[in-house]
């Protein structure tokens, strides 16, 4: 396919990133592009968010790579890093947004029309990407990347208890979010 | 309505996130580039900045040590084989024999004939005297010549003086210790052969013949210039030893001509013009006045870091509805980035201990410095630091590098001097941050630093401690001088000293932060009673608080 360059066994695109060889960087952007900007889109408002973090982390990547175990998995090695950037990112934001959030947690709830049951991985995300930074954090953390309260607690800087909370509150706006979508429906349909 | 509980909640979300597929924006990988382009060029600043930075400091290091040994020893300057039995007996020494043995004069006697006849010195064979490191001449003898030229002159003015007062005549013509001569002088008296251990009366017959080499040239006929020096035109630049004093330090004009008489010997490393205009003093800040004022240049940009920064912390705003979110928790906030306000003030009590000398040797028991200092940040790399340090600084070294008091009569002469002064030190000095660690958010960065200034001293208390070859010796007046008990006040030498040194301050919380930074006072001028060229260094260790 035109556009779309071979790309060599991972070992060897490791190798060459080791060597600085920029065309070997380019390569491992490519292949782990998709995984990794799907982490990033998770732990982000934005999109533009998301690609700050992601190139963050695959700055990281570039730079420390003479720190992975080869024998090891590189993936997730890389996701580690990207949610590691991810929540240096998030203590690193001045200002906290959170009737923002909520605001356009309403406007997206409102505006789709698909069954529950057939919920977009976009539409998914979007709910997911209302939430206040400190939720959606812990909601990423623990109920999607398998972390403990301990482990977020340690992460965010924060008590466990506050970690329990910023969770349970994220699973109860999300689940108000998705209540919402069928009302909003039959409410459309009624008209 | 539809029940998500927990785990049917989580997995939904999970399995979404498996589903993800997020295609390739080129756009992306542009600004992946841009980032790694920046990350190398970083790199590189980062490593010239290290290292280039620290060759840098190494080098100058190096030129300040060199440059304060030289304007720290004296120059080797003085009349040429004229050394009187007096420095004979303070050249018995360890030190000044070894000092004496890298630099003699090599002298070679004018064979009188065997009528003994006299042969002016200013007629036939002027006097030129030239330093030599060679070897002996049959007939001559390797004259060990280290005494200073402003020892000398000091040393002869006050031999003039007390001449003057008793009304002996002084002398005039040129006299050399170290010969051979069968030619008696205008006094009758035979110098034969004398050497470093000579007799009391040979010493004082050499002494009566001693001429000023200056004045040799205007003596008469029938002045008796028993030898000359051979002339080495090229020996005059070439033959200065390491330890040559280059000092041009002359306690006070000497009038007369015989005033050079008294005392001889030293150095002859000056050229015939030059030592013609003996008396006159030279001017002591010419080496030092062309000495530039070293300060590393280091540009460092940091606008990768800063362009990092920025990006990480940009503020990303939209209008905010008026819908109002109803449970926060002030856990739940994130905790905002503390923005560091411009400190510029900052105030620092420093300790430090103080190894002075005269010149890079004959360090003693160290003394202390303690004090407080301001500092002034004028940009985030430049400030400016003042203060007050109280100093005591403990020296000791040969009594030929001081310069004492015409008047006084130090018969015999002390071979050593300790010396205690109590001063207050107050520098002023511009820093450069060449190096800067960042510490995290609120907290200043690490430093490394380098700093040049002038520093002058305000002397309380001069305590001097006279040892002597032979302790026990009747003659021995003086045992020790005190600037208190003398009833002389301390002396003030505004800029004296030039300050250099480097240093790492490292922050321990907002406002506080410690120190340690060596340094380096070398001496621009002379201070003291004495006179001495004072060299000082040590380590600064400083808590500083800024505001």
């Amino acid at each position: 396919m035109a556009g779309s360059p071979i790309i060599p066994p991972l070992p060897d695109l490791l190798a060459g990133c080791l060597r600085q060889n920029r065309r070997s960087q380019e390569l491992l952007y490519r292949q782990f592009y998709g995984y990794a900007m799907s982490i990033c889109l998770r732990y982000t408002q934005t999109r533009e968010e998301a690609v700050e973090v992601l190139n963050d982390g695959f700055l990281k990547v570039f730079t420390r790579l003479n720190q992975y175990n080869s024998e090891q998995p590189f993936k997730p090695w890389l996701r580690r890093i990207l949610i590691n950037t991810a929540t240096d990112h998030y203590r690193q934001r001045v200002q906290y947004p959170g009737q923002h959030d909520l605001m356009a947690a309403e406007q997206v709830s409102s505006g789709d029309a698909d069954a529950i049951s057939s919920l977009s991985h976009d539409y998914l995300l979007s709910l997911v990407q209302t939430l206040t930074p400190a939720y959606r954090l812990a909601f990423n953390l623990y109920a999607i990347d398998g972390y403990s309260h301990d482990e977020i607690a340690g992460q965010l800087g924060i008590s466990v208890g506050a970690s329990k909370s910023n969770l349970a509150r994220a699973r109860e706006k999300l689940r108000l979010l998705l209540q919402k979508k069928p009302n909003d429906e039959y409410a459309r349909v009624a008209r | 309505m539809q029940e998500w509980p927990d785990d049917h909640l989580d997995d939904l979300f999970r399995k979404s996130t498996e589903e993800a597929d997020v295609p390739f924006d080129p756009m992306h990988w542009v600004d992946m580039n841009n980032r790694l382009d920046e990350h190398d060029r970083q790199g590189f600043y980062d490593r010239w900045r290290i290292w280039g930075g620290t060759a840098a400091l190494a080098g100058l290091l190096l030129i300040t040590l060199w440059w304060a040994w030289k304007i720290t020893t004296v120059t080797a300057n003085s009349v040429a084989g004229k050394v009187d039995n007096q420095a004979i007996a303070l050249k018995k020494n360890d030190d000044d024999s070894q000092r004496t043995k890298r630099v003699t004069a090599r002298v070679t006697a004018i064979s009188a004939p065997a009528t003994g006849a006299t042969m002016p010195a200013s007629r036939a064979y002027p006097v030129t005297h030239y330093p030599t490191v060679s070897r002996p001449t049959p007939g001559v003898m390797n004259q060990p010549v280290a005494t200073p030229d402003w020892a000398v002159r000091s040393r002869a003015a006050g031999q003039w003086r007390r001449r003057a007062t008793t009304g002996v005549p002084a002398k005039t013509g040129v006299k050399h210790r170290s010969m051979t001569t069968n030619r008696p002088d205008d006094e009758n008296e035979s110098v034969t052969t004398l050497n470093r251990s000579g007799s009391p009366a040979t010493k004082r017959i050499a002494e009566k013949q001693r001429r000023p080499e200056g004045v040799a040239s205007r003596s008469g006929a029938g002045q008796p210039a028993p030898l000359r020096f051979v002339a080495e035109p090229n020996a005059s630049t070439e033959k200065t030893t390491a330890n040559e004093h280059r000092s041009d330090r002359l306690p006070e004009p000497i009038s007369s001509t015989n005033a050079l008489a008294k005392r001889s010997g030293g150095f002859s490393g000056q050229p015939p013009s030059a030592r013609s205009a003996v008396g006159q003093p030279v001017d002591s800040g010419t080496v030092v006045a062309q000495q530039p004022a070293v300060a590393p240049n280091l540009e460092r940009p940091l606008l990768g870091m800063a362009t990092l920064i920025s990006s990480l912390t940009a503020v990303k705003t939209g209008p905010l509805p008026a819908l109002t979110e109803p449970e926060w928790e002030d856990m739940d906030r994130p905790a905002k980035r503390v923005v560091t306000p411009v400190q510029r003030f900052s105030i620092m009590a420093v300790v430090s201990p103080d190894l002075s000398g005269i010149g890079l040797r004959d360090f003693t028991k160290p003394g202390t410095n303690a004090g407080l200092m301001v500092q002034y940040r004028i940009t985030n790399r430049f400030s400016l630091q003042t203060g007050v340090l109280i100093s005591t600084k403990k020296y000791q070294t040969n009594a030929e590098y001081y310069v004492w008091p015409a008047t006084w009569a130090k018969d015999p002469w002390p071979s050593n001097i300790s010396g205690t002064c109590t001063m207050y030190d107050i520098p002023l000095n511009l820093r450069y941050d060449w190096l800067l660690h960042p510490m995290g958010d609120g907290v200043p960065p690490a430093r490394w630093f380098a700093s040049a200034g002038l520093t002058s001293y305000f002397i309380r208390r001069e305590i001097y401690t006279y040892d002597y070859d032979n302790p026990t010796d009747p003659r021995i007046a003086y045992r020790g001088w005190d600037n208190q008990k003398a009833g002389v006040p301390g002396g003030k030498f505004g800029f004296s000293n030039l300050n250099v040194s480097i240093g790492y301050e490292r922050p321990m919380g907002r406002h506080l932060s410690w120190q340690v930074e060596p340094f380096m006072k070398i001496p621009l001028q002379q201070v003291g009673f004495f006179k001495v060229r004072l060299l000082s260094t040590g380590a600064f260790i400083g808590l500083k608080y800024t505001f």
